[in-house]
């Protein structure tokens, strides 16, 4: 493999390389004079400067110097290197001084000159033998000298010990042990019941009101961006969701970008569909389908764009036959009335903003986790967002806002919650608590 | 002259990147409307892609799980389940006219995937209850902000404290979660928006590489 050395580091590097692996020197200003080697030799030769032969003309592109004459190359300057011992300042010519900053830095860049001979027909090629300087360091030199002044120092009265504090120990198995106790045993044994209620945080109410106008059958486009790792946090919230829109005689046309999130999806739908229909006072539509799965869209964030601008088309490469037909002639989908993303992270929500909604001009909702409630906020103060419901407080605060109660059994769920959320903050609560009294018996100022 | 193999590949992809970026920006920008057609076909090839590369991925995985097991390497009777479980699932959904909607297929999903699945990411709890428990402390240099700030929301989020604490309480939480806090994440949120900006035109211009 052809390698080259960095001429600040000496680290190797691919041919090629634009900049050092280690210290991100830029390679190409010295690619031609560090030069490419085939073997991974250890150590690049120097930069020599060349010498011209002494019977040699002059520079032609050499500028005049201030007597008038052309400049030569660097005889003086080879002169001063070949003779350091000799080398004071007023054996310095002006000449040389100008000769220096002419050709300094590009002596090595140079291909050997080739100057026409004015008294023969045969142009001569100048001979540049490298010459060793006295001055000349080697590149493991270099090394060093450019080592000690960018490297940290070493302390050479280091002290002979050190005094290694040991992390503390966890004891994390009877942590976990009481995590899992303080948790399990009152819902197991229903000491309590469930006490309190989730604050309802700005986005809930907004995003119950939107859903709750939108006229019956229209459509709502639901990205459905969570699966089966996060579904015991996003079921609760996606459940009164789903049963809103369906109670409301909304169809939604459920896409997911996740592999298994039209299996969640449709999981999901059976399990509101079910508590609807145990709802005497609930009156399903029966002349169409309850809502249309397009089902997984590979592609990425991309493709978002397209759904947008043309869900017809762009979903219709998934959905099944039957679906297919209603997809084409339905004009309201060509425009959903809604968008809802449910996702489990944040970013499929950013996604969708960035890519989807400023070609759809349609309001989104967010139903989100917790964990994704503090990057999703700024966009609903900024109003990209019409709504955002995320955790466990956003799922119980939104169905507290309907008026259809779900199933008796996804009831007691949510109920069942309510207590595993107190009982859970406890829990950490307590963690915090003797954690930090671990911290203070020890009086170190370690964790 | 004939251009080396490398120059023209570097600059084919660069060219293919810039055309597609130029056409789909005049698309959503609405200035040159007939370029729309253009850019459903290049979403189409996309589409083309993903589901090729998914198919690709999964014939990869299972050519190297099969050399696994075949080879005899280490912990080979994983790639042993792994197969069987991959096979398994497959021949279920070929096998009942249903497909994916088959009843085998759902039972797999609901009573081992989804199980499965939510049982790993559970586990996450406890690394983070461990996380907590040994950094959030008063002792630590940063960690008084960060336990201050827990133990604001936890409090906050802890349903039974409605009936404890006043309702000014949730509104000071709410001013912190909007106002500091808010500005913090648009901050973050702005910078690096800017830098994957700043980023992607620097690699379409050829400024920096992968």
């Amino acid at each position: 493999m052809n390698v080259m050395h960095c001429p600040h580091c000496g680290t190797t590097n691919r041919v090629g390389s634009n900049f050092c692996n280690r210290c991100g020197v830029n390679l190409n200003s010295d690619e031609r004079t560090v030069g490419a080697t085939s073997s991974p030799s250890p150590i690049a030769p120097l930069p020599t400067s060349r010498t011209r032969q002494p019977d040699v003309g002059k520079w032609p592109d050499a500028e005049p110097n201030e007597a008038g004459e052309r400049a030569e190359f660097p005889v003086e300057e080879e002169q001063a290197a070949n003779a350091p011992a000799n080398n004071s300042p007023s054996s310095v010519s002006p000449t040389a001084t100008t000769t220096r900053r002419l050709v300094a830095g590009i002596e090595g860049l140079l291909d050997p000159l080739q100057i026409a001979n004015e008294g023969s027909d045969q142009p001569e090629t100048l001979a540049l033998p490298v010459t060793a300087e006295p001055f000349a360091m080697s590149m493991e030199q270099v090394r060093r000298i450019r080592g000690l002044l960018t490297n940290d120092p070493v302390l050479l009265d280091r002290p002979g010990t050190v005094n290694y504090q040991p992390p503390n120990r966890l004891h994390l198995p009877w942590l976990m042990i009481l995590l899992t106790l303080a948790v399990a045993l009152p819902i197991l044994l229903d000491l309590f019941g469930p006490i309190g209620a989730p604050v309802q945080w700005p986005g809930v109410a907004e995003a119950h009101t939107l859903i709750d106008t939108l006229p019956a059958d229209t459509t709502a486009l639901v990205i459905w961006a969570y699966d089966a790792a996060t579904a015991g946090e996003m079921d609760l919230l996606a459940l009164p969701l789903v049963s809103h829109l369906l109670a409301r005689g909304i169809q939604p046309m459920v896409v997911s970008q996740l592999p298994g999130g039209p299996a969640m999806a449709q999981r999901l739908f059976d399990r509101a569909t079910a508590g609807l229909l145990a709802d005497d006072g609930v009156q399903l539509p029966a002349d169409r389908a309850l809502a249309i799965q397009a089902g997984y869209l590979p592609g990425g964030a991309a493709l978002l764009s397209w759904v947008a601008q043309d869900p017809a088309t762009a979903l219709t490469r998934h959905v099944p036959a039957s679906a297919t037909d209603f997809l084409r002639t339905d004009v309201a989908l060509a425009r959903p009335a809604l968008t809802i993303v449910v996702a489990a992270q944040a970013e499929a929500v950013q996604q969708w903003l960035e890519q989807g909604q400023p070609l759809q001009y349609t309001p989104t909702l967010a139903f989100t986790s917790a964990g994704a409630d503090p990057i999703l906020r700024p966009y609903l103060a900024s109003g990209q967002l019409s709504g955002l419901v995320s955790g466990f407080d956003g799922a119980f605060a939104y169905q507290q806002l309907r008026t259809i109660k779900l199933a008796v059994a996804e009831e007691a769920l949510l109920n069942r919650h309510l207590a595993l959320q107190n009982w859970g903050h406890f829990a950490v609560l307590l963690l915090l608590l003797l954690g930090n009294l671990a911290a203070w018996g020890r009086g170190g100022t370690r964790g | 002259m004939i251009l080396p193999p490398r120059f023209i590949a570097n600059y084919l992809t660069l060219l293919i990147a810039a055309s597609c970026f130029i056409l789909i920006a005049l698309d959503r920008s609405g200035v040159l409307p007939a370029v729309h057609t253009i850019v459903v076909i290049l979403y189409e090839w996309l589409l083309l892609l993903a589901s090729f590369a998914l198919l690709l991925g999964i014939v990869h995985l299972l050519i190297t799980h099969l050399h696994r097991i075949q080879q005899g390497q280490r912990d080979w009777t994983y790639s042993l389940v792994l197969v069987t479980a991959c096979s398994a699932v497959l021949v279920a959904g070929l096998i009942q006219p249903s497909g994916v909607t088959s009843p085998t297929v759902e039972w797999i999903f609901n009573a081992l995937i989804a199980p499965g699945q939510a049982t790993l990411y559970a586990l996450f709890f406890f690394f983070m209850a461990a996380a907590a428990y040994h950094y959030l402390r008063v002792t630590q240099p940063a960690g008084r902000w960060m336990l201050a700030g827990a133990l604001l929301v936890l409090v906050a989020q802890m349903p039974a404290s409605r009936t404890v604490l006043p309702a000014v309480y949730d509104e000071w939480v709410g001013w912190l979660l909007q106002v500091p806090v808010m500005a913090t994440v648009r901050g973050a949120i702005l910078g690096s928006t800017l830098s994957l900006l700043l980023l992607g035109l620097r690699f379409i211009l050829g400024r920096s590489r992968l």
